[in-house]
């Protein structure tokens, strides 16, 4: 014996009090440690060297249930902790706890979620991302279901829609062609293939004459199908200008020579002074939720591709008109035609009146409201100027009402991307919905291989057990809880986006706008900066398999440690 | 000892405490005060020499000698093979200066 004491020389009496609860949680296998570390309290000389004794029980006690959990997990059932059989048996003789009902339960209730119709939405679209064919409308299990119906139905709504799901020219063509043979009320198709392909600008090609009269024979009183007959004017200076830009050589003044062409500043006087504005948004969404209620198919995914493809007037040309009828307005003021400049910036007011009215998109509409306030500001002083009181406050009101409605700490426009909040609350959502279901891809095919392996091995003895049977037995415990919480996870994150979705195809008075469905449309698509590689197929794959490779280094790494112990 | 294994400077100290009086048993507190390890660091290396089978335990007979009065402790000393394989460890940490004896030559 090295040293002899007899009581205790420190006088804090708590501390035996604190070292015998220390021992009685003491994990069982172990507690001899426990009692060994307590009976040496005794002899500690201060009050300072039993509390430093007590602190490194507490330690090597933290230290011993750490362990003692860690083991646990690879105690066969039936054995308990220190018992001598359960210390006999060999390490990796694991078998799964939970027993097989529940196993049973768990597996059927996330297969159950897992096949809820705005799951296997979701699923699906996330699919498209990782494999680059969000955009190919012809592989989703939805068109492909339309398509089979087609076969035997010519419904001309069906093969309106497939006009616009198509991305073969020939095919948009022949189909919306059919379709308005059936159903002349679909003759606005003419506006939507006005301008093929869309895959490839430098081959774009306008619809002939012949149907763009139709157009404009079918809907005489709207703008649009006289500003594609004014684009189809433009088009050749537009090309030019276009080789200009590529070719590095000066542009040709394309407003000037716009202006100076009489067939183009006719066609573009008509579009501004027809009766109404419409770009046949509505046409587009009410063709897909008649075929989605007629088909019964609920896809959101139709309803987008055919927004985002959604033809718009070239804005670019608007503007240019605009320029020219505010030049010449400014050019009457200075000849002292007050009669006459009041009627060219009316033109343009008007105009924004109407368009404001028609616009569907609020890009459209901010564009036409700008142009409205321009010539609002002219048109006051003139009216003030010629004694039109009424109208001058008027055209004062109605710039009034449209600065408010584009007020900036309002109602300004913003496009969502650019909406911080906004996008960071479908960035947290998207990137849920990428993990959960990330975690399910990994956890259903483990579980799975993990369940049939346990299940193979089931008689062999747990003597000849290796690591394998112990981390497919511990995987077949666990992954029924993650395949539930990932489930459960993808349902609740993605659910208020599909109530939106659904919404919006069912088209009632409580239909969100299309904004808003757009927006929620991003949610599965958008995750917070710094995690984009979650969408590359090649990194978000790497990724997968980098963590993948780390779990089983770890389990490498603790079978090499349990083998070569450091002293 | 037929395998060679990762030892700590910690648990050389402890060694050469426990070679100090290979013979005789010791127990934890004075080990403690002999390497300045704290109860913290002290009791895993013994936990894993005893595993390895290279510590020899056992336990105070109750009322005996001067354990009268506080409860019985727990004893360690080295078992006559670790004792060979220790001596060979410590002068070998010795030589490649990564460890410096505190009691004199172990």
């Amino acid at each position: 014996m090295s040293e002899n004491a007899n009581t205790p020389k420190h006088d804090l009496r708590i501390v035996p009090t604190i070292a015998r609860a220390i021992v009685r949680v003491w994990p069982t296998e172990s507690r001899e440690w426990g009692q060994a570390f307590a009976a040496e309290l005794p002899a500690a000389e201060t009050n300072q060297a039993a509390v430093s004794w007590l602190i490194g029980g507490l330690m090597l006690l933290l230290r011993e249930w750490l362990k003692h959990a860690w083991r646990s997990l690879g105690r066969p059932i039936g054995a308990a902790a220190g018992e001598k059989g359960g210390a006999l048996t060999r390490r990796f003789s694991r078998v799964p706890r939970t027993p097989l009902w529940l196993m049973l339960v768990l597996t059927l209730s996330s297969t159950a979620i897992l096949l809820h119709p705005e799951v296997r939405q979701v699923l699906g679209n996330l699919g498209s991302v990782y494999t680059n064919t969000a955009f190919q409308p012809d592989r989703w299990s939805s068109v492909q279901k339309l398509r089979k119906i087609s076969k035997t139905n010519r419904d001309p709504h069906l093969l309106a829609l497939f006009s616009l799901l198509s991305d073969n020219a020939e095919e948009r063509l022949r189909l919306s062609e059919e379709a308005i043979e059936k159903d002349p009320s679909l003759t606005w198709l003419d506006y939507e293939q006005s301008l093929l392909p869309l895959s490839d600008s430098t081959s774009e090609q306008y619809l002939s004459t012949q149907k763009l009269d139709r157009l404009q024979k079918w809907d005489p009183q709207n703008s649009i199908p006289h500003f594609l007959a004014a684009e189809v004017i433009a088009n050749p200076v537009r090309t030019e200008a276009f080789d200009a830009v590529m070719q590095g050589n000066r542009t040709p003044d394309l407003e000037k020579r716009l202006s100076a062409n009489p067939h183009w500043v006719s066609e573009m006087h008509v579009a501004f002074t027809a009766p109404k504005y419409d770009n046949y948004g509505s046409q587009a969404i009410e063709l897909v939720r008649s075929v989605s209620s007629k088909f019964s198919v609920n896809d959101p995914d139709i309803a987008e591709y055919v927004l985002i493809q959604k033809r718009f007037v070239q804005f670019g040309l608007l503007r240019d008109y605009v320029q020219l009828l505010m030049d010449r307005g400014a050019a009457s003021e200075k000849a002292g035609n007050a009669q006459q400049a009041i009627a060219t910036y009316s033109e343009v007011l008007q105009f924004a009146q109407r368009a404001s009215l028609g616009a569907q998109t609020p890009m459209e509409r901010f564009f036409v409201q700008k142009i409205g306030e321009d010539a609002c500001e002219k048109l006051a002083p003139l009216y003030t100027a010629t004694g039109r009181a009424d109208e001058a406050s008027f055209v004062t009101f109605q710039a009034a009402q449209w600065k408010a409605a584009s007020d900036p700490k309002m109602f300004r426009y913003v496009p969502i991307r650019y909406r911080q909040s906004q996008w960071n609350s479908l960035a947290w959502s998207g990137m849920l919905i990428n993990l959960s279901s990330l975690s399910i891809l990994v956890v259903f095919p483990l579980a799975l291989i993990s369940f049939l392996f346990v299940f193979g091995r089931r008689k062999m003895p747990t003597g000849h057990r290796g690591f394998t049977d112990f981390a497919a037995s511990l995987f077949a415990d666990t992954a029924p809880w993650l395949l539930l919480a990932s489930s459960l996870l993808l349902y609740f994150t993605y659910h208020p986006y599909a109530r939106i979705y659904a919404a919006f195809l069912k088209g009632d008075s409580a239909a969100p706008d299309t904004e808003s469905f757009l927006s929620a449309m991003a949610a599965p698509f958008a995750v917070p900066q710094g995690l984009d590689f979650l969408h590359d197929p090649v990194y978000g794959w790497s990724s997968l398999i980098a963590a993948l490779c780390l779990l089983l280094v770890f389990f490498l790494w603790r079978m090499i440690l349990r083998r070569k112990p450091a002293v | 000892m037929g395998r060679r294994i990762r030892i700590s400077p910690q648990t050389l100290s402890l060694l050469e405490s426990l070679l100090a009086k290979p013979t005789a048993w010791h127990h934890g507190y004075a080990l403690s005060q002999q390497t300045g390890l704290a109860s913290g660091t002290l009791y895993p290396i013994l936990m894993r020499l005893e595993k390895l089978r290279w510590l020899e335990t056992s336990w105070e007979q109750p009322g005996t000698g001067a354990a009268t009065g506080r409860p019985p402790r727990h004893l360690y000393r080295l078992t006559s093979e670790a004792r060979a394989w220790a001596r060979e460890e410590l002068a070998d940490a010795k030589e490649r200066k990564v460890w410096k004896p505190a009691l004199g030559n172990a």
